[in-house]
């Protein structure tokens, strides 16, 4: 054999091995990338305290504008303090070197891809960003808070359906905590004071602070379907109290305190891909949020569009959908007692709403 | 004959001097990194304008030269980044971003833990990354927009944009901490 023929050999080879790398690169399509279950990246904030917009006279400012009144005169809320810090902050005044520890080692904060076959998003890989994570609370029996007191009524349980008896839902007892990972201190104190300044005069200081305040069991996902990011939403917020009041311009004189205590809110936007929630700008530049119609969650459509079963077709969605609880403890102004206020079992079927430019 | 046998002999030599081994996983994780690193940042954008302004283009319908003082508001002096929300449709938009950021203190390293924070520390027994937090930010007429607009940038025909709101920053924000990064989730 010459060696010329050697080298044309070699080549040859060398050549077919480099075709043949070129060829196993395919695309991935959605339902290959939709079996990716990949680790993810936790976080916590360890010892933290933050403080901003402290010191005014300094030239400390924070200001947010672009919101005008009726008249047409330009309001900016000028934050003149906003911190977070941890329990026993006294209102904004303990800040730095109260720190608070935000999420834990075992239940953090986490950035994930997840396999969708797992939370109702057939092969799609889903962008989850979620917080600590919630327990089968020991006394509720789920994981809301709420723990409920049951009687026996007899009622419509969907519209256009025949009474039936059973148990039902009759009122909030109390609020289980040991559905919280985040332990009392691991729940943040944050606050905000900031001034109303109407075309350039300042009106009136305002204040807002919470107190014990957990987001854990709340997640952002998103997908991609049809050139279009959609997701789904849930909002879950705990504060054993938030105070809100008013002061006058220079800061004093200030109103009485109004305070809910124990605020629960459990909010959950979109149900899988039955019922996802679109983000869209449209072509004038408004943005336009959509929770969309229940078709996908009814087994059988008419040609109408509508269910054939009627609202029996929606059971799932009533039994297990999204839902949207609010519970307030107590409400009070100043020393005055108002008892306990719950909003529960709100569902949206369909919400849109859009910006307007004025 | 003498000059082959020596290049052998030499050849042999550096051969030793060359045999590196490698380090078994078990030396490898007796290995201890020290210090880390400690970082000051100093960061200016568009403070007067970009570059576009002072030479960008000015023909074919594009008009991207205009005075921008620390003061002005017009769209094209700071910063923009515009994301599609889909196709046929408009653009989430952070604009006019703009201004002076700096700290110092900032730290990098790597730490495990294996106790404390309330006993998870423990069953935790691992590593992560932590970013030690700067005492202090700096700010000086720091601003952005957030806003919605049916183009990519402010100089496409037919612009349009409602701006919700611009957030202004002066001053100094306290903070203190650490955060800490480390891999979740099943293997």
């Amino acid at each position: 054999m010459t060696k010329n023929l050697r080298y044309g050999m070699l080549s040859a080879a060398l050549l077919s091995v480099v075709v043949q790398v070129k060829a196993e690169l395919i695309g991935l399509d959605d339902q290959e990338l939709g079996a990716v279950d990949g680790e993810g990246i936790g976080f916590i904030l360890e010892d933290f305290a933050f403080e901003a917009g402290t010191d005014v006279a300094n030239g400390n400012r924070l200001d947010i504008s672009g919101i005008k009144n009726k008249d047409g005169q330009d309001v900016v809320l000028s934050v003149s303090q906003f911190y977070v810090a941890g329990a026993g902050s006294n209102r904004g005044a303990n800040v730095i070197g109260n720190p608070v520890n935000l999420g834990r080692l075992l239940y953090p904060y986490n950035l994930e891809l997840v396999d969708g076959d797992n939370i109702g998003i057939a092969d799609k890989a889903v962008f989850e960003y979620s917080a600590p994570e919630r327990n089968v609370g020991s006394v509720s029996g789920t994981d809301s808070m709420l723990v409920l007191a049951t009687e026996s009524r007899t009622e419509r349980r969907f519209p256009n359906q025949q009474q039936s008896t059973g148990q039902r839902v009759d009122r909030v007892t109390g609020i289980d905590t040991s559905v919280l990972n985040s332990r009392a201190a691991e729940r943040a104190d944050f606050g905000i004071r900031y001034d109303l300044e109407v075309a350039g005069a300042r009106a009136q200081s305002l204040e807002g602070h919470a107190e014990g305040f957990a987001i854990d069991g709340s997640y952002i996902r998103l997908w991609g379907e049809n050139n279009e990011m959609v997701g789904n939403i849930a909002l879950k917020a705990f504060a054993s109290e938030l105070t809100f009041y008013a002061c006058d311009s220079a800061g004093n004189n200030c109103g009485q305190d109004v305070r809910f205590q124990n605020f629960v809110l459990e909010n959950e936007l979109g149900w899988g891909e039955k019922q996802p929630v679109t983000f869209e700008v449209d072509s004038s530049g408004n943005f336009t949020i959509e929770v969309g119609r229940l078709n996908s969650a009814c087994a059988d459509l008419n040609s109408s569009g509508g269910c054939s079963l009627g609202s029996a077709g929606y059971a799932d969605f009533y039994n297990n959908g999204p839902r949207a609880d609010i519970h307030i403890g107590n409400l009070s102004v100043g020393n005055s007692d108002f008892g306990s206020a719950t909003i529960s079992n709100m569902q949206i079927q369909y919400l849109r709403a859009t910006s307007r430019d004025l | 004959m003498m000059k082959k046998l020596l290049i052998i002999i030499a050849a042999m030599f550096s051969g030793n001097v060359l045999a590196l081994e490698p380090l078994s996983s078990e030396d490898l994780s007796a290995v201890s990194g020290q210090g880390g690193v400690y970082l000051s940042g100093d960061i200016t954008i568009n403070e007067n304008g970009g570059p576009l302004n002072v030479d960008g283009p000015s023909a074919n319908g594009y008009n991207w030269q205009t005075s921008c003082t620390t003061a002005s508001t017009d769209k094209r002096c700071g910063g923009r980044i515009a994301v599609n929300s889909g196709t046929g449709g408009g653009w989430l938009v952070l604009d006019n971003i703009r201004g002076r950021f700096s700290f110092e203190g900032l730290t990098l390293r790597t730490r495990k833990i294996d106790s404390d924070f309330d006993g998870d520390g423990a069953a935790f027994n691992s590593d992560v990354f932590e970013i030690g937090l700067p005492n202090n930010l700096n700010y000086e007429s720091a601003s952005f927009t957030i806003a919605n607009s049916n183009s990519a940038r402010p100089t496409d025909t037919g612009f349009m944009q409602t701006d919700i709101m611009t957030v202004n920053i002066n001053g100094k924000a306290n903070l203190q901490g650490n955060l800490l990064i480390f891999p979740t989730g099943a293997p």
